[in-house]
């Protein structure tokens, strides 16, 4: 739960997604689409969009219901929990720049149908070359026009509109919004990836046209995004936990179930630690004052990133030979996990951006 | 004075939590400060200063917190206990004496003697003039409580105790303790055992204090050699040992832990380096260090959400979740695996043992008092056998010693 103290309509709102998920999403959904190529699951993206968990944390007046971050944070930590295949963590985060930093002309542009489903919005923002968040973009954006490559685009593939991180004609870092539509705009989706379903392109830009952001925001995004894609983390580690520990109950060797044995014990009860102390670290996070945020987000990703990457590794262990085959689901945690820890920023770059910044603070 | 003739205005009436709180504050701002001045003390020295503490929080309504007024306890909420531990952690003050004598076998005491016992026996010990100890852990019996062999044989209306106890923290100070003992080892090992408290000035009983890896000595040996117990002492049925002893300890469920795990924090980490070159780059660059600084600092902060968390739920009346017995099994192991990192990074150097350390500040005294935290009250591996067994419900080792005799069990 995203908070299970104080807060009932927190509560409800996540059983409530839980239930509607199960019914919607599943695992054999995700096996198809592996196989197949800039394909997400659209059954699932109505879904979200009709029961308004797009909007629900934008402003009332930019259409939005209002609510917070908490709220779409327990909405990810269930998509995660399903390994649902659509896109909700890359538009979400999107719109919500767009509510925060954009223009009212871009906020009309984008948001209606983005709320409403019938446009993807993504965040554009590595490149070639580096594991992290680039410092000084090699893309640029001058005259009003855009030029250079962003790299494994998550839902590239599908998106309408790109947030893209570029260098302005100052020198300064822009968030630059780009209809991917246009001529300008070169979309080569990954034939074949580790997660089919997310949607993976690079995303080459010869002097498209696009809407600067107010401001120097790379750093909202991302910190967003490393927010919401940390529950998506705690709730696919904590469903490849618990398969695994379904499966070392029901499974016997030696005349016992293999859940029996301390080796299996212990090695789950590591990943519950691990799924905990990120649950613990995203929480965090999202109660954060604005001046914490970085660095609790950058804890909540690093400790997401392990999470997913301790629970599917060490889950599809668990199972054996049947645990590394398509006919098992623990392939799909596997995949997902991996591409959770990779989309928005390694491992590396997080962990030196959450030292960089807690050391800063202490100098300050 | 109030109808029940305690004083008016105790800490405790005070039922708005964070109210509750200011007044710890201001309570501990004013007296806390002369009883940090520790440095230089003898033992006995701090051990008065840490008694003249307790009687001053006895007077104040902050000891003993959740214990009845009458019995000299602050007569407050779980909650109001845990708050004012919090705040009294912001000081180095001399609590230790008394953390396990009124975290469970005053508690355990006063929910199974009598009244009279009560009466006679816990105001003392809450005013800090007495401390209890508990004698548990044996040679043959640390994680498997119920294999323990000191024996209890009955005499007329005394019951005689021979044997050893081990790991006893606070022994060589404490006046009274808690015990289990068997008295029947022709039964299955959790049947054949008693529960008592006992005097630890009788006769019989001889204390010798083990030296830590560290130095310190604050656990024990007991031996008892034909120590006698009335059986007036006696702290439910016979046979009930067990069932009192895990109650005991499931009291401090939910004591304060700090989410440091009682290493340095990160200030105290990058002071502790910041000075220091590897390949004529600085520490602070290197990516091991900052691996392990990074572990610390994302356990210090997922663990203080998991804290948050467990102190709202209290404060609404529900029981904390579960995840809260992962912040030893982390910490522990976390501390000693940054500690040696730390060292590493210091160079030869770090291994001079340097005297009035502290391990937050020393990290090769950090290494070196780690380890025990990895054991007690509960090795990482039985704490991982409990969540998996507690919490995600897989199934209990097999145990060749169940239902056997416990005279029949292969030694």
């Amino acid at each position: 739960m995203a908070d299970d103290t104080g807060d009932e309509d927190l509560e409800l709102i996540q059983e409530e997604a839980r239930r509607t998920l199960a019914g919607v999403a599943s695992p054999e959904i995700l096996r198809g689409l592996l196989t197949r190529t800039g394909e997400f699951h659209t059954a699932l993206w109505d879904t979200v969009a009709e029961l308004g968990w797009l909007g629900m944390s934008l402003p009332e007046a930019d259409g939005g219901l209002g609510m917070g971050l908490a709220e779409r944070c327990a909405i990810a930590e269930e998509i995660g929990r399903a390994l649902g295949s659509a896109p909700f963590t890359a538009s979400t985060c999107a719109m919500s720049a767009v509510s925060r930093f954009g223009s009212d002309a871009l906020k009309q542009a984008l948001l209606p149908d983005a709320i409403a489903g019938k446009a993807i919005l993504t965040v554009a923002a590595f490149e070639a070359g580096d594991g992290g968040l680039p410092t000084r973009p090699v893309t640029r954006f001058e005259n009003g026009k855009l030029t250079g490559t962003k790299v494994g685009v998550s839902a590239g593939a599908f998106a309408h509109h790109a947030l893209v991180h570029a260098t302005g004609a100052d020198g300064r870092n822009v968030v630059v919004a780009v209809d991917l539509g246009q001529p300008g705009v070169n979309r080569r989706v990954y034939p074949d990836s580790v997660d089919n379903s997310r949607g993976y392109a690079d995303l080459a830009f010869d002097g498209a046209a696009g809407a600067a952001l107010n401001g120097d925001v790379i750093h909202d995004i991302a910190d967003e995004l490393a927010v919401v894609s940390a529950f998506e983390q705690v709730g696919g580690g904590s469903a490849s936990l618990y398969a695994a520990r379904d499966y070392a109950l029901q499974r016997r060797v030696f005349g016992q179930p293999i859940g029996a044995f301390q080796a299996i014990k212990h090695g789950l009860a590591d990943i519950y630690v691990a799924v905990q102390v990120a649950t613990g670290a995203a929480r965090a996070a999202v109660r954060a004052s604005a001046a914490e945020l970085p660095a609790a987000a950058a804890a909540a990703r690093v400790a997401g990133i392990r999470a997913y990457d301790l629970a599917s590794t060490e889950g599809m262990q668990v199972f054996g030979g049947i645990g590394v085959t398509w006919e098992a689901p623990q392939h799909l945690y596997y995949r997902r996990g991996r591409c959770l820890a990779v989309e928005w920023g390694g491992e590396p770059y997080w962990r030196n951006r959450l030292l960089d910044l807690s050391i800063e603070g202490l100098a300050a | 004075m109030s109808a029940d003739g305690s004083p008016t205005a105790f800490p405790s009436d005070i039922q708005d939590i964070e109210a509750y709180r200011a007044a710890a504050r201001a309570w501990l701002a004013k007296h806390a400060p002369r009883f940090t001045e520790r440095h230089g003390l003898s033992q006995p020295e701090d051990l008065a200063l840490a008694r003249e503490y307790q009687t001053l929080k006895s007077e104040a309504g902050y000891a003993a917190i959740t214990q009845p007024r009458h019995l000299g306890g602050g007569g407050g909420s779980q909650l109001q206990k845990v708050v004012f531990a919090l705040e009294e952690s912001a000081y180095d003050l001399p609590t230790n004496y008394f953390a396990i004598s009124l975290g469970q076998p005053i508690p355990i005491m006063v929910e199974y003697a009598t009244e009279d016992q009560k009466a006679r026996l816990a105001p003392p010990a809450i005013r800090g003039e007495t401390i209890w100890c508990q004698l548990f852990s044996e040679p043959a019996a640390g994680s498997d409580l119920a294999a323990l062999r000191l024996s209890a044989r009955l005499d007329g209306d005394t019951w005689v105790l021979n044997g050893q106890k081990l790991w006893t923290s606070y022994a060589q100070y404490s006046d009274w303790a808690v015990v289990v003992a068997r008295h029947d080892p022709n039964v299955p090992k959790h049947a054949g055992l008693t529960y008592f408290f006992l005097d630890m000035h009788a006769p019989g009983i001889e204390v010798r204090p083990i030296k830590l890896l560290s130095g310190g000595s604050h656990v024990n040996e007991v031996f008892f050699d034909d120590v006698r117990v009335p059986d007036s002492q006696r702290l439910g049925a016979i046979g009930d040992g067990f069932k009192i002893a895990i109650h005991t300890l499931m009291i401090e469920r939910y004591s304060v832990m700090d989410p440091w795990g009682s290493g340095p924090n990160v200030q105290q980490m990058v002071e502790g380096l910041k000075t220091y070159q590897v390949n004529g780059r600085p520490a602070l660059e290197d990516g091991a260090v900052r691996e392990a600084m990074a572990d610390a600092i994302i356990n210090n902060r997922a663990l203080t959400e998991i804290n948050r968390r467990a102190y709202a739920a209290m404060a609404s009346g529900k029981q904390p979740g579960p995840e809260g017995s992962i912040t030893k099994l982390i910490t522990a192991a976390a501390r000693l695996k940054l500690a040696r990192t730390l060292m590493n990074t210091q160079g030869p150097a770090a291994l001079e043992l340097k005297p009035g350390a502290e391990a937050r500040t020393d990290f090769t005294l950090g290494w070196l008092s780690a380890p025990p935290s990895r054991v007690a009250g509960g090795t990482d591996q039985i704490l991982r056998n409990t969540i998996a067994e507690k919490i995600l419900g897989l199934p209990q080792d097999h145990r060749p010693d169940k239902g056997v005799p416990f005279n029949k069990i292969p030694t």
